[in-house]
């Protein structure tokens, strides 16, 4: 078989596909994301790039030294999705290649992950060092909200 | 001098069943101590269609290779936190259903963010890709690049301890890593400790990151294979006598929204004595081209003895890659389709892979391809993954430019993510 394929033109049909898609694309994550703690802890408010650090794993306590415990929902979730853009910057295919690279580097795990937000406001008022995001909606009195500057 | 890091049989059966009845579960020092297990099962299938040679005559003539279709392979690794600072790795490689191979096992103390000792077999910091090339293929989904292609790799991927740490700078975190190395064949007569370096800027929490690697044999080094072993797994020639080399390169990588850039350029400079009675070998049975023939003879149309042979083998490899690749979603899944143009240029190698040879730098009149791919990767879901890419080389070859294609189709999947 003597099969021949003109590779300009196969790469000019993917890098149309790419564009096309591109400017497609829209960001569906719109509600409020809240970023929680435990009542006991005493930060009050965080910096965008504080919670960036701590769910990244580049950091492993808040700012003042106290010990930090990120917990996550699965990837794709709504809330995920934007709390991963927002704070972390990244696209979900784009978080799920950052933590292949520490997983199988060896250099890091991924935070924890609970099921929903119901999970996660369960996770966050029974875990003094947790943090975690929720939909603002979803916020009561057993976890504390912080601001985020 | 050959080193083999593969388990030969003995060790094959029982290795698996002593992973499943590992100590470490039981052990009460690990009682507390949770150990994530995961990994990924690959299969491949390639083929490459107007191969270039040579007839009789001297004319260029093209035949198809043959279909390569591997045996699944897997990768399984194992990584515990086993106390607040220390941490453990291990990366089991099983290949061919046939060995089974440990590509990594190290510990790890961390005495600060800036202070962190490894110890044990494990792939430096250099560039974007060494330490994650075992999972590129499958996962990452841009194929690996040609500075750590197995068939012409331009140094060892791998060391014995290395320090490592971060502090912030800026806006973003610098990164630092120093190593030794494990991978030559040893030192000649110097005792010499190679050393690699890798420093790396991140900012916008990562999404954006320069850096720089460089590695330096330290003094004459040799290959860690025999000639007529096949490729060496590090960055000398196995018909060089001693080998002084460097690398230095440069690489970054740019994540804007959904879109993915890489680049990377590098320079291997190597101060190198070829072996008399190895050319000699090279010559006769390994099947060289004209421009290869000129450098290894003093008199390329004299005869093909030692004292014909010219020592001085000095030469430099130069490398670089530009890659993008942009995720999307629909209802069917995850779709990245990437592209990307890799350039490498050799003049010392040659064609055999037998002899130490790389197949394509080898295969080009003056030792330079270019190699252009367009690809897509398809997750249906996101422990699998379904990749399809062609490749154009590019080369000089028998006085004239050609090409030829390449196909590639991977299926992997990946468990305990």
């Amino acid at each position: 078989m003597n099969i021949r394929f003109n590779f300009f033109s196969a790469m000019a049909y993917v890098l149309k596909c790419v564009a096309i898609t591109f400017c497609s694309v829209q960001l569906s994550w719109a509600a409020e994301i809240a970023i929680i703690v435990h009542p006991s802890n005493s930060v009050d408010a965080l910096s965008k790039s504080d919670v960036g650090r701590i769910f990244l794993g580049k950091s492993a306590s808040f700012p003042g030294g106290v010990k930090a415990t990120p917990i996550n929902t699965p990837f794709f979730q709504e809330t995920r999705e934007g709390f991963d853009k927002l704070y972390l910057k990244r696209s979900q295919a784009q978080m799920k290649a950052f933590w292949g690279k520490a997983m199988f580097s060896g250099s890091g795990m991924p935070p924890k992950e609970v099921a929903d937000g119901l999970a996660m406001l369960n996770a966050v008022a029974a875990d003094p060092s947790a943090i975690g995001y929720l939909d603002a909606s979803l916020v009561d009195a057993s976890v504390k909200k912080i601001a985020v500057k | 001098m050959h080193k083999s890091n593969t388990l030969k049989k003995p060790l094959k059966v029982g290795l698996g069943l002593m992973l499943m009845s590992c100590p470490i579960w039981s052990n009460p020092v690990f009682a507390n101590e949770k150990v994530d297990i995961y990994g990924y099962f690959a299969w491949r299938t390639e083929k490459v269609w107007d191969e270039l040679s040579i007839d009789q005559n001297g004319n260029t003539v093209t035949s198809n290779a043959p279909r390569e279709i591997s045996i699944p392979s897997f990768n399984i690794m194992l990584q515990s936190q086993i106390a607040d600072k220390a941490k453990v790795f291990v990366n089991l490689n099983g290949a061919d259903g046939e060995e089974v191979s440990v590509r990594n096992i190290w510990g790890e103390y961390k005495f600060s963010d800036l202070v962190n000792i490894r110890v044990g077999k494990t792939y430096r910091k250099f560039g974007l890709y060494n330490e994650i090339l075992d999972a590129v293929p499958t996962y990452i989904g841009i194929e690996p690049p040609e500075l750590f292609d197995q068939d012409h790799l331009i140094l060892s991927r791998e060391t014995l301890a290395m320090l490592h740490g971060t502090r912030p700078f800026g806006d973003g975190d610098l990164n630092y890593s120093v190593s030794v190395d494990n991978g030559e064949g040893g030192p000649t007569s110097e005792d010499n400790i190679p050393v690699g370096v890798d420093l790396r800027y991140e900012w916008n929490l990562g999404s954006y990151m320069l850096g720089m690697s460089g590695y330096s044999s330290n003094g004459d080094t040799t290959s860690d294979v025999a000639l007529g072993e096949g490729s060496p797994r590090s960055g000398v020639l196995p018909w060089m006598s001693a080998d002084s080399f460097n690398v230095i390169g440069a690489y970054g990588q740019f994540d804007v929204n959904m879109l993915t850039l890489q680049f990377a350029y590098w320079n291997a400079s190597h101060d190198a004595t070829r072996d008399p009675d190895s050319i000699v070998r090279v010559v006769n049975e390994a099947g060289v081209n004209v421009n290869q023939r000129s450098r290894f003879l003093i008199d390329p149309s004299g005869p093909v003895t030692a004292s014909n042979v010219n020592l001085n083998g000095d030469y430099d490899i130069t490398t670089w890659y530009v890659r993008a690749g942009y995720s999307f979603f629909n209802d069917m899944g995850e779709f990245v389709p990437y592209a990307q143009w890799d350039f490498y240029d050799n003049p010392e190698t040659i064609q055999n892979k037998t002899f130490g040879g790389d197949n394509e730098a080898g295969l080009a009149d003056d030792g330079k391809f270019s190699k252009a791919t367009v690809g897509l990767i398809y997750r249906p879901i996101p422990q699998i993954a379904v990749k399809l890419d062609f490749s154009s080389h590019f080369q000089e070859f028998n006085g004239k430019d050609e090409s030829y294609p390449e196909i590639r189709f991977d299926v992997s999947y990946i468990f305990g993510q």
